[in-house]
């Protein structure tokens, strides 16, 4: 089946004793990178969980590549690229032996590409997943997940825990990968300064629900921090901001209108922000509420 | 499936030196003093092979990795089932080997085919039937608390023949009329039971997996 999107998830929802996740839609266009952020516990990898098939639904709908993730498994696993934060092959493991497995699991598995990656990596061939020191290790990973042509590559926090270079040689690749029109990266992760950087599209989950979505550029350029004092503040409509918070100094207040709140509060500082201070804002609007 | 017994040989054949070299001693000894104790150890050893995969798995997160690949559930849960029946011919064959080298030792008894076949037989019965019992609870229970079916399984029989010694008597009281069978009838007969239980138990754990949330 034909589609604009390499994943549509309408309606799903799950429940634990703890924890629900509820109504979640989500779409990644093809050809895009979508970061999904949230804290730790917000619904992301219970996401991740039910497009991969490993938890079952309560209700909704999941189309991997245009098919359902559930007739379709197979044909969907062949074309799906996942990197988890927990789970891989065992320790006693080498590169080669991954590759000699993979080649018995996936029609298009490319040993000469896998190559090319360890030594563009620097990983060596024959040495055990045990000595690979935690970036190496995700580097591995990734490079497995790229290594039978994928179309879409599902990432479970994959820059956690890594120092800025790796994470700045893992997101080139990712990059890279994203050149072809038809390949598309669902990045799951809550360090969003790595989002900032590759993402076109931003899907934002708390407490089990999905509370912002829309591409990265349009967050960036209409939300904005507002900095005012305490009695600034009291002049501030309710509808006009997302959240805010006090300090000895004044009032930081999240708005999602930029160019509005500019003609209605020109003497306000607006200042410029990035998606984690969006995420701390909306998680404090979401308290208020409580 | 190839992939996924493949995955598990990886693993036992870093172990391989350490086993190579034990059944070594014990086919070694065996032979000398013309006692078999190679053949329980190889059944032993044919349980705790494939369990310890499942350790393996556990430790590695493996079972959550492999749902993101091209595999079923199925597949899964046929693959261990198929590793362990693979060591068990592998077992046969390696007892086997031994038998023959002892027979080349000068003095040693001449060679019995038919006792050799049913020892051998009973090496597959025995460990097909453990794997029969034991893989549906690791497979619903998880590998930890499994152990203890599997000391379980060991336990009961071993117990109940040291306490009560007449259950040797009751035994062949109930199940002396078999004697009356060729060897060849009973053998064609516990293997379709052995077949029928090793499929039944594959059944029960492909449904246990996949109700199963990862």
């Amino acid at each position: 089946m034909q589609t604009n999107y390499a994943l549509e998830i309408k309606g799903l929802t799950k429940h634990y004793e703890n924890f629900h996740l509820e109504d979640v839609n989500l779409t990644l266009p093809k050809g895009s990178i979508v970061g999904f952020i949230g804290e730790n516990g917000a619904g992301k990898t219970t996401t991740i969980k039910l497009i991969l098939n490993q938890i079952q639904k309560q209700s909704g709908t999941i189309q991997v590549l245009g098919l359902d993730h559930e007739t379709n498994e197979r044909e969907i696993k062949e074309q799906l690229g996942v990197v988890l934060d927990e789970g891989f092959f065992y320790d006693s493991m080498n590169p080669l032996q991954i590759s000699t497995v993979m080649k018995s699991l996936y029609k298009n598995w490319d040993h000469a590409l896998f190559l090319k990656y360890l030594d563009k990596f620097k990983l060596p061939k024959k040495q055990g997943i045990k000595e690979f020191s935690k970036g190496m290790r995700m580097k591995l990973s990734i490079i497995t997940a790229l290594s039978h042509h994928p179309e879409l590559l599902i990432l479970d926090e994959p820059t956690n825990g890594l120092d800025p270079v790796v994470r700045n040689e893992i997101l080139d690749l990712f990059l890279d990968f994203i050149q072809n029109e038809e390949h598309s990266i669902l990045f799951s992760s809550h360090i969003t300064s790595d989002l900032d950087k590759i993402a076109d599209y931003i899907c934002f989950i708390h407490e089990g629900k999905i509370i912002l979505q829309d591409s990265k550029d349009s967050i960036l350029e209409n939300y904005a921090l507002l900095k005012c004092t305490h009695e600034e503040f009291k002049n501030i409509d309710r509808e006009d901001y997302v959240s805010h918070r006090k300090n000895t100094f004044g009032c930081e207040v999240l708005i999602k209108d930029r160019s509005y709140i500019k003609l209605k509060y020109p003497n306000l500082i607006l200042d410029s922000i990035n998606l984690e201070t969006i995420m701390l804002f909306y998680i404090l609007k979401q308290e208020e509420v409580k | 499936m190839k992939a996924l017994i493949l995955k598990d040989l990886f693993n036992i054949k870093k172990q391989g030196k350490f086993i190579f070299g034990v059944v070594l001693i014990y086919g070694l000894i065996g032979m000398f003093l013309d006692v078999n104790f190679l053949g329980p150890f190889l059944i032993i050893l044919c349980l705790i092979l494939p369990i310890n995969t499942f350790s393996f798995d556990k430790y590695s997160k493996w079972d959550n990795y492999a749902l993101t690949l091209p595999v079923t559930r199925a597949q899964m849960v046929i693959s261990k089932y198929l590793l362990g029946l693979s060591l068990a011919v592998f077992a046969i064959l390696i007892n086997s080997l031994f038998y023959l080298i002892s027979y080349l030792i000068p003095g040693s008894q001449p060679i019995q085919i038919e006792v050799h076949l049913i020892f051998c037989y009973s090496i597959l019965f025995a460990s097909l039937i453990c794997f029969s019992i034991l893989f549906p609870f690791v497979f619903k229970l998880g590998i930890e608390k499994s152990r203890i079916v599997l000391f379980v399984i060991f336990l009961i029989p071993s117990i109940s023949i040291t306490l009560f010694p007449e259950l040797f008597d009751l035994i062949e009281d109930k199940f002396g009329f078999l004697m009356q069978y060729s060897f060849v009838f009973i053998i064609l007969v516990s293997l379709v039971m052995l077949i029928s239980i090793f499929t039944l138990s594959i059944c029960i754990s492909i449904g246990i997996l996949n109700k199963k949330d990862f």
